[in-house]
C-alpha cells in the first residue's frame, strides 16, 4: 500500500501540483474550457476520483508522486482532445456524460428513480429557502393565501366526513390538484396557485409512478364509476399501501376530490380578484409577479375578502409577500 | 436591449426554477411517453421552427444572437435541430450550425418537426398557416405529412430575460439591482432557470397529468406510433370533453383530423368490449377513462372491430 499523500492542491480532487512542472497552466486551461462547458466539471471530478483509485491499485509500492504524474499525463491527454473538438461538440458530449450518469444511477424503474433523484437533490435547505424567496414575492404570498383559506379548510372538511379517507396526505391532494391543473407557460392567478400547490406537495413526487397515476384516475373519476367496477379493485391496489384505501372508500374518496377541485376553483377565484384589486387600483408601476400576472377580467375582491387576507398576513407575519401585497392593496 | 423588469423577472427566474412551466404543449423529443423519450421512436434529432410572429424588434434583436451564440448548440445537444425563426412566412431553412450538426441523410427522410411559438404572442390562425405551410412542403423531411408535427408555445419575456442576462454588463447590473440578500441565490438560479427553459423547450420537464397519462396507455396500446401522432389524438379526445372556453388550440393536429373537424360535439361511437379488453389489459381504467382511451384510439385511425 502506499503511504497517504498530503494533497494540497488548488481544486479538490486535482493532482498535486508538485508532481507536475506545468500543472499550473494545465489547471488554467481546464478551468478555460470547464467555464465554458460547467457541465463537464463534474465528469472531471469523477473521472479523476476513478482513475486514482485505479492507479492506487496498479501502481502499489510505487512513491505517491508517480501517480500523482500520472494523473496528471491523463489530465493534460483529455484536455488536449477537449480542445481540439469543435465547441458544440464538447458540449454535447457533456451532455451525454450526464445523461449516462442519470442512466447508470437509475437502470431499472427509471422514472421513480429519476423522482427520488430529484427529490434528493433538493435538500429541506434548499427547498424552504426557494420556498420563502418566491413567497417573498407579493403574488406568491396572495396565491399561498389563497390556498390557506379556500383550499386547506374545504379539504379538511372533506376528509373529515370521511375517515375512510384520512391516511391520504394533505401533500398527495395538493399534488393530485396540481398534477389536474391546466399546465399555462405564463404566469397567471391560476399558474401561482398551481405552483404553491406544487411546492407544498414535494412529497408526492416520491411516490411510484405507477401509484400516482392510479391516484390521478381515481382522483379524476365520476362518482357512478366507482360503484361495483370491476377494475375499481385493481386501481385501489395500485395506491400508495399507506393510504389504506379500499375500493369500498372510492367513493368517499371521489367525493374529497370533487370538493378539492370545486376549492381550487374558489382559490383561482379569489386570487383573480384579489390580483385584479392590486392590478387595477396601482398608483404606479407593480413590482414582482404582478408586473407579470394575467388577469382574468374579474371583479375586485370585496371588503370581507381583503380582511381574510389581512388575517393570514398577520398569522405569517414574517412572510415578506404578505406586506408587500398588503402595501400594494392600501 | 430590452428594459428588464428586476423583480418581475427575478419572481419568473424563481417560480421555472419551482418548477412552473415555461413552455408547454405537444411532446418534444424529450417528453417522456412510457418511461422513455419520445426522441427515441425515430432516430435522429427534431427540426424545431421557432415563430417570431408576434415578437417585438427589440425582443429580437435581443434573442437572434443569443440563440445561434449560446443558445443553438444546447438545444442540438437536446437532439433539436433548428431553422432559421420564422416570420410572417413559414418556411423551413435550416441555420448554419444546424446543417454543419445533422447526421448524415437526415434530410432525406421524415422528421418530427416542432414549432416553438410565443404564448399569447400569436392568433389561433396561425396554427392553419403551419398547416399549410407544412402540408405544401414537397421535401423527403415532411413525407410524414403532419402526423410529426407539433407546437410548444412558450413564455418570450422570460426567453428574451435570459438572452440578455447571458450579457455579463447586464448580469452584472440585475444582480446589483436585487436585494442584497438575494444575490447568491441568483448566482445558483440563473443558470437553472436557463437550463430549466431549455429542457422545457423539448419538453424534458413535461409533468404528469391526465393527458400524459392517456398518451402513455394509447401509446402502450400502438406501440409503433408516433408520440406526436398519437398526443394529437389523446388531445382531441380530451377537448370534447371540456367546456367550450376550456378546449385547447390544437398542439398537435392531423390533416385528417382538420378535415374532419366539423366543430363541436363530436359524435362518438361506445367502447367496443374487445377495446376494453385490450385496454383492461394494460392497466386499470374506469369507464369514462375507457371511453375516452377508444375515442383517442378510433382518432388515431384503428378502429375496432366487436
Amino acid at each position: 500500500m502506499t503511504r497517504p499523500l498530503r494533497l494540497e492542491s488548488i481544486r479538490p480532487g486535482f493532482p498535486e501540483p508538485s508532481a507536475c512542472p506545468d500543472g499550473a497552466e494545465i489547471l488554467e486551461r481546464w478551468e478555460l474550457l470547464l467555464r465554458r462547458v460547467p457541465r463537464l466539471r463534474p465528469w472531471v471530478g469523477e473521472m479523476l476520483g476513478q482513475q486514482r483509485v485505479l492507479l492506487v491499485a496498479r501502481l502499489e509500492g510505487q512513491p505517491p508522486l508517480v501517480i500523482e504524474r500520472t494523473l496528471w499525463q491523463e489530465l493534460a491527454r483529455w484536455l488536449r482532445e477537449f480542445e481540439a473538438l469543435p465547441q458544440f461538440a464538447v458540449s454535447a458530449i457533456a451532455t451525454t456524460l450526464q445523461d449516462e450518469e442519470r442512466e447508470v444511477r437509475a437502470p431499472a424503474g427509471a422514472e421513480d428513480a429519476r423522482a427520488i433523484a430529484d427529490a434528493a437533490s433538493h435538500s429541506p435547505e434548499r427547498a424552504v429557502g426557494e420556498m420563502e424567496a418566491l413567497l417573498s414575492d407579493a403574488a406568491f404570498a396572495l396565491a399561498f393565501h389563497c390556498v390557506e383559506v379556500r383550499l386547506r379548510p374545504r379539504l379538511a372538511s372533506a376528509v373529515e366526513a370521511a375517515p375512510c379517507i384520512s391516511r391520504v396526505p394533505e401533500s398527495a391532494w395538493f399534488g393530485l390538484l396540481h398534477s389536474s391543473a391546466p399546465a399555462c407557460p405564463l404566469l397567471t392567478p391560476d399558474v401561482a396557485v398551481a405552483l404553491v400547490l406544487r411546492v407544498l406537495s414535494a412529497e408526492w413526487m416520491t411516490l411510484p409512478a405507477e401509484a400516482r397515476r392510479a391516484a390521478l384516475r381515481l382522483f379524476g373519476a365520476h362518482a357512478s364509476e366507482v360503484r361495483g367496477s370491476a377494475q375499481l379493485d385493481r386501481l385501489c391496489r395500485s395506491l400508495p399501501p399507506a393510504w389504506s384505501l379500499l375500493p369500498e372508500s372510492a367513493p368517499d374518496f371521489v367525493a374529497a376530490s370533487t370538493q378539492a377541485r370545486l376549492a381550487l376553483r374558489d382559490a383561482w377565484r379569489l386570487c383573480n380578484r384579489i390580483a385584479t384589486s392590486v392590478t387595477s387600483g396601482k398608483r404606479g408601476p407593480l413590482r414582482g409577479g404582478f408586473a407579470l400576472i394575467e388577469v382574468d377580467g374579474a371583479a375586485p375582491a370585496g371588503p370581507e375578502e381583503l380582511e381574510e387576507l389581512s388575517e393570514t398576513a398577520r398569522k405569517y407575519v414574517g412572510m415578506a409577500g404578505f406586506r408587500r401585497l398588503l402595501a400594494l392593496l392600501q | 436591449m430590452v428594459a428588464l423588469d428586476v423583480a418581475a423577472t427575478w419572481t419568473r427566474i424563481l417560480s421555472v426554477t419551482a418548477g412552473a412551466a415555461a413552455a408547454i404543449g405537444a411532446p418534444g423529443p424529450a417528453t417522456r411517453v412510457r418511461g422513455k423519450a419520445a426522441l427515441s421512436w425515430i432516430e435522429g434529432p427534431w427540426l424545431a421552427i421557432i415563430d417570431f410572429q408576434g415578437v417585438k424588434r427589440c425582443e429580437r434583436e435581443v434573442l437572434d444572437p443569443w440563440l445561434s451564440q449560446h443558445a443553438e448548440p444546447l438545444l442540438l445537444v437536446r437532439h433539436l435541430l433548428l431553422a432559421k425563426p420564422v416570420s410572417d412566412e413559414v418556411f423551413i431553412d435550416l441555420t448554419s450550425q444546424a446543417r454543419e450538426a445533422m447526421p448524415e441523410g437526415w434530410r432525406d427522410a421524415p422528421r418530427p418537426v416542432l414549432i416553438l411559438a410565443p404564448a399569447a404572442r400569436t392568433a389561433p390562425e396561425r396554427r392553419r398557416e403551419y398547416l399549410d405551410a407544412l402540408s405544401q412542403l414537397r421535401i423527403p423531411l415532411l413525407a410524414g405529412g403532419s402526423e410529426l408535427w407539433g407546437i410548444r408555445e412558450f413564455d418570450v419575456e422570460l426567453l428574451v430575460a435570459l438572452a440578455q442576462l447571458a450579457n455579463p454588463a447586464e448580469r452584472a447590473a440585475f444582480r446589483a439591482a436585487l436585494d442584497p440578500s438575494q444575490t447568491r441565490l441568483f448566482d445558483q438560479q440563473l443558470p437553472a432557470a436557463e437550463a430549466a427553459v431549455l429542457d422545457d423547450l423539448v419538453g424534458a420537464r413535461d409533468e404528469e397529468g391526465a393527458v400524459a397519462a392517456d398518451l402513455d396507455g394509447l401509446s402502450a396500446l400502438h406501440p409503433e406510433a408516433h408520440p406526436l401522432a398519437v398526443y394529437s389524438a389523446v388531445e382531441r379526445a380530451h377537448n370534447r370533453r371540456r367546456a367550450e372556453k376550456e378546449r385547447t388550440q390544437f398542439s398537435a393536429r392531423t390533416v385528417a383530423a382538420r378535415l374532419s373537424a366539423r366543430g363541436f360535439p363530436e359524435a362518438a361511437d361506445p367502447c367496443t368490449p374487445a377495446f376494453a379488453e385490450r385496454a383492461d389489459a394494460l392497466a386499470p381504467l374506469l369507464a369514462g377513462d375507457l371511453q375516452r382511451l377508444f375515442e383517442a384510439n378510433q382518432l388515431l385511425g384503428f378502429c375496432e372491430e366487436d
